[in-house]
């Protein structure tokens, strides 16, 4: 409140998720849906920036695209780190998506920033008629890894806004509470975590 | 193909940076008033080429200069009554001139650097005379290998510049030739826009076809220079291509797709891939990514012309 309204937030989000799901076409969705036509002028096939109002903050996205190819996998940590937010896009018409994307997930446990707030979402939510990954199941896994999950498209617009703007509101209370000086928590699960790679090279 | 070029540089004409912003540094470089400026860069490029040379040292060196120097000339009454643009490019005629000067002993200035650009160098020549879109996962749609020279040139002149800022303009322009290309196939087949699927392949092709880009050179654009976000994002796009390319020979998934796409569709390529194959196997037995030795690439040129009718 002290130093009134409008403040901006930058957020670094990247989008990971198989080739052909439809990553590009959300973040166009997105870009488009809300701003001016996407700039003819930018160099971006795949960078976007885009701002979002969320009450009297601001938050503005700067979205990495990734290539989804297998073959790319391993270039993929210079993308994601850093990043304050990951939407990890699967198609509904395809479970092989989906189960990329819940590697995805895992990977990013393991590797990424704790505070990296992360989405799921199924696109394609338009097809119906051939989908293959039940709403249910999604739901299901999200809820058990702390992820929020969608079924979006970004055919007909369904929840994409909606998703990114949920994305907002979760980094905006993140950023809230002001670092406690005094005192640290950090006990629980990070001590298992530390012991598994050491055993490695020890 | 004329009508594809013009289409393809569309925007990305404008290569390197702004020339009036160079030459107005220079100008309000010779003016009498500017000779304190004249001479503590001077003495900078002096005691900086007498160093030691440090890479992270030296990135640190410069920036602390350039950034003591854009604070000196924002008091000055040389720029007195200037616009915020005007200082930003005093800024950037005053890093080309530094790193202009600085070039020799910036640029592949350590052992290390030199080998490693040596190695690459080795690595790529032999990864670009198999290469194939499908090896990349290019999509059919977008396998336009006339089209991919105008960015292959766009890169290719990253040599011939100096300053790292002219350089990052080259891989820009090389990636807004590629996008422009993706988008207007795109539009012609009203495909869904080109996003990174698309994009990175391409880009890690062009670079290997380019075969000019040197890791000192990507290392040199990443120590010298801090920029806006989008170009940020590629460069990250281009030192991932870079990075891939050198996995390429070291994770092996590569060279066994290639195996299988030779062995299916050209049988001279096929034995030149196995012998590469097997080289590279018992090199990699000796010590892990060990640079492939000029000598056994004479010699493999040499061979070449005998063995077509020998082998396989």
């Amino acid at each position: 409140m002290a130093t009134s309204g409008s403040k901006i937030k930058n957020a670094k989000l990247v989008l990971l998720g198989d080739v052909g799901t439809g990553k590009s076409s959300v973040v166009l969705r997105f870009v488009k849906g809300q701003f001016v036509e996407f700039q003819e002028s930018t160099i971006g096939a795949a960078f976007f920036s885009q701002t979002l109002a969320v009450n009297d903050e601001t938050v503005k996205f700067e979205i990495w695209d990734t290539a989804g190819q297998e073959r790319y996998h391993s270039l993929a940590p210079m993308y994601y780190r850093g990043a304050a937010a990951a939407v990890i896009v699967y198609d509904i018409t395809n479970p092989a998506s989906f189960t990329r994307a819940k590697k995805w997930v895992q990977e990013l446990q393991a590797q990424g920033n704790s505070n990296t707030v992360m989405a799921l979402a199924g696109n394609k939510a338009d097809m119906l008629e051939a989908r293959k990954v039940s709403t249910e199941e999604a739901q299901t896994y999200a809820q058990e890894n702390g992820l929020f999950f969608m079924e979006t498209s970004a055919k007909t617009a369904i929840n994409v806004n909606d998703i990114f703007y949920e994305i907002a509101k979760r980094l905006l209370v993140q950023a809230q509470p002001p670092p406690n000086p005094a005192g640290m928590i950090l006990t629980d699960r990070s001590d298992q975590r530390s012991a598994t790679s050491t055993s490695c090279c020890s | 193909m004329a009508a594809a070029t013009a289409g393809a540089l569309g925007s990305s004409s404008s290569a390197t940076t702004a020339p009036l912003a160079w030459h107005d540094f220079l100008e309000r470089m010779s003016h009498p008033s500017a000779s304190d400026f004249v001479k503590s860069i001077k003495s900078f490029i002096i005691s900086f080429s007498n160093s030691v040379p440090d890479p992270e040292k030296d990135s640190a060196a410069v920036q602390e200069f350039l950034a003591k120097m854009e604070g000196s000339f924002r008091s000055h009454n040389l720029w007195a009554g200037s616009s915020e643009e005007e200082l930003q490019s005093a800024g950037e005629g005053l890093e080309k001139y530094v790193m202009t000067k600085l070039f020799n002993r910036a640029f592949a200035s350590l052992p290390e650097e030199v080998h490693s650009d040596e190695e690459l160098f080795e690595k790529i020549a032999l990864l670009q005379q198999l290469i194939q879109p499908e090896n990349l996962d290019i999509k059919p749609v977008f396998q336009n290998e006339t089209s991919w020279l105008l960015a292959q040139k766009e890169l290719q002149k990253i040599n011939m510049y100096k300053a790292p800022r002219d350089k990052l303009v080259c891989i820009l322009n090389c990636c807004k030739v590629i996008n422009n290309l993706l988008r207007n196939v795109s539009m012609a087949s009203k495909d869904n826009p080109p996003g990174a699927d698309d994009f990175l392949p391409v880009l890690i092709y062009v670079t290997i076809k380019a075969r000019s880009i040197l890791h000192s050179c990507i290392q040199i654009c990443y120590t010298y220079n801090g920029t806006g976000v989008s170009q940020d994002w590629f460069q990250k796009q281009h030192i991932s291509s870079q990075i891939f390319s050198q996995q390429c020979l070291s994770s092996g998934t590569l060279m066994h797709n290639l195996f299988q796409w030779m062995k299916r569709n050209s049988r001279r390529k096929w034995n030149l891939l196995k012998q590469i194959f097997w080289d590279y196997q018992l090199i990699r037995k000796v010590k892990e990514m060990k640079p492939i030795k000029n000598s056994w690439l004479k010699k493999k040129k040499r061979q070449q012309g005998t063995e077509k009718k020998t082998r396989l």
